[in-house]
């Protein structure tokens, strides 16, 4: 049943799995709660800072400019984002297969490149064309379907992190190991 | 002994028995705790920061408190919702686990810092709310609140790796299955 790169994803995270790191990691309990909650902080900081950007396009807010209001959240958005990358990156390291055999973690990863692609290429536009921004564009009907869209992108990376461990219950999963168990 | 009654008419109540069986309720009804949890953080950490001064005080107080509290509020009646409906699936169970029993005291504290707040050291933010530093008794009360929210984070996450709980999982399986 095994397609090509699933053999490759599983050697890999066999091969994670194998490291000293993992293994220190797996030996201590703490590791992986503790890190799952800091990365659950830091997914609050990330979605307070969006939905801070998206009330102020569609105008829930306004004692600030858009810009002004961009620059005041997106360094607590990518630095949260670091966060989430380096406790993301631990959790990896201390369930490889978990995360690697995963469907929700790929299409959690897809979401992320584009909530981030989205996010990032708001901010360029912003910063050349703030005039442009702040006396047309943020008024769009279009532009402000495409904030709340973009909050919505960044919540279904949130619901695909929280159905990795569901995994197998919602896509039929990759993890042989588990199917078993929820065949039982 | 009326409680552990309570709580196993609870767990056999209809509402339970629809979680359990379902296909789609545990897992959504955990993203949307965990969704709501994330919000109120967030959104908490904000006004938190603000009474710390951080990054300065150049927004009056209660611009961002109103700004941002009522969507904290919105997150905490999700969260509030969904755990209820968790805590229905197997209540003895929660309420004998220490983590979950820490959490709901934390989550007291935390209602009784922002009672406080609310009840004393707002009355005087005519004085603070813009370009002044807040009173000790504010930055003490945002402190707390960000102590007490992490510890809500850290605590609603070691309940899925107690023993006790799981769901109806096998216990040798290596999943977490609470939020």
């Amino acid at each position: 049943m095994y397609r090509g790169w699933e053999v490759t994803l599983r050697s890999f995270a066999e091969w994670i799995a194998g490291t000293g790191l993992s293994v220190l990691f797996r030996s201590t309990e703490w590791v992986v709660p503790a890190l799952q909650s800091i990365h659950l902080a830091g997914v609050g900081v990330v979605l307070a800072s969006l939905l801070m950007i998206t009330l102020r396009i569609l105008r829930q807010t306004h004692d600030q400019s858009l810009v002004a209001t961009t620059r005041r959240f997106t360094p607590w958005l990518w630095g949260a984002l670091a966060v989430l990358f380096v406790t993301g990156l631990g959790l990896i390291v201390t369930e490889p297969e978990r995360e690697l055999l995963s469907t929700s973690f790929w299409l959690k990863m897809l979401l992320l490149v584009i909530g981030s692609g989205i996010v990032l290429a708001f901010q360029r536009s912003l910063y050349r064309h703030e005039r442009r921004w702040e006396e047309g564009l943020v008024r769009h009907g279009r532009v402000k379907a495409m904030a709340v869209g973009t909050f919505a992108v960044w919540c279904g990376i949130l619901l695909m992190g929280r159905l990795i461990a569901f995994d197998t219950q919602f896509w039929g999963g990759l993890t042989q190991q588990v199917a078993s168990h929820a065949a039982n | 002994m009326e409680l552990m009654q309570f709580f196993q008419s609870l767990e056999s109540s209809a509402v339970a028995d629809w979680i359990r069986t379902s296909f789609y309720a545990q897992p959504l009804i955990s993203a949307l705790h965990l969704f709501g949890l994330a919000m109120i953080f967030g959104t908490i950490s904000i006004v938190d920061l603000r009474l710390l001064g951080i990054p300065n005080t150049s927004r009056p107080f209660t611009l961002v408190a109103s700004e941002l509290l009522k969507w904290t509020w919105l997150a905490f009646g999700l969260t509030l919702i969904t755990g209820l409906l968790m805590f229905t699936t197997s209540a003895a169970a929660y309420y004998q686990n220490t983590p979950f029993r820490l959490k709901m005291l934390v989550l007291l504290l935390a209602g009784l810092n922002m009672l406080i707040f609310e009840l004393l050291t707002v009355r005087s933010v005519d004085k603070w709310n813009k370009n002044a530093r807040t009173p000790t008794a504010a930055k003490i009360a945002g402190l707390l609140s960000l102590v007490f929210w992490i510890s809500i984070i850290c605590f609603g996450r070691w309940i899925g790796y107690t023993e006790r709980y799981d769901f109806g999982v096998p216990s040798d399986m290596n999943l977490d299955f609470l939020p």
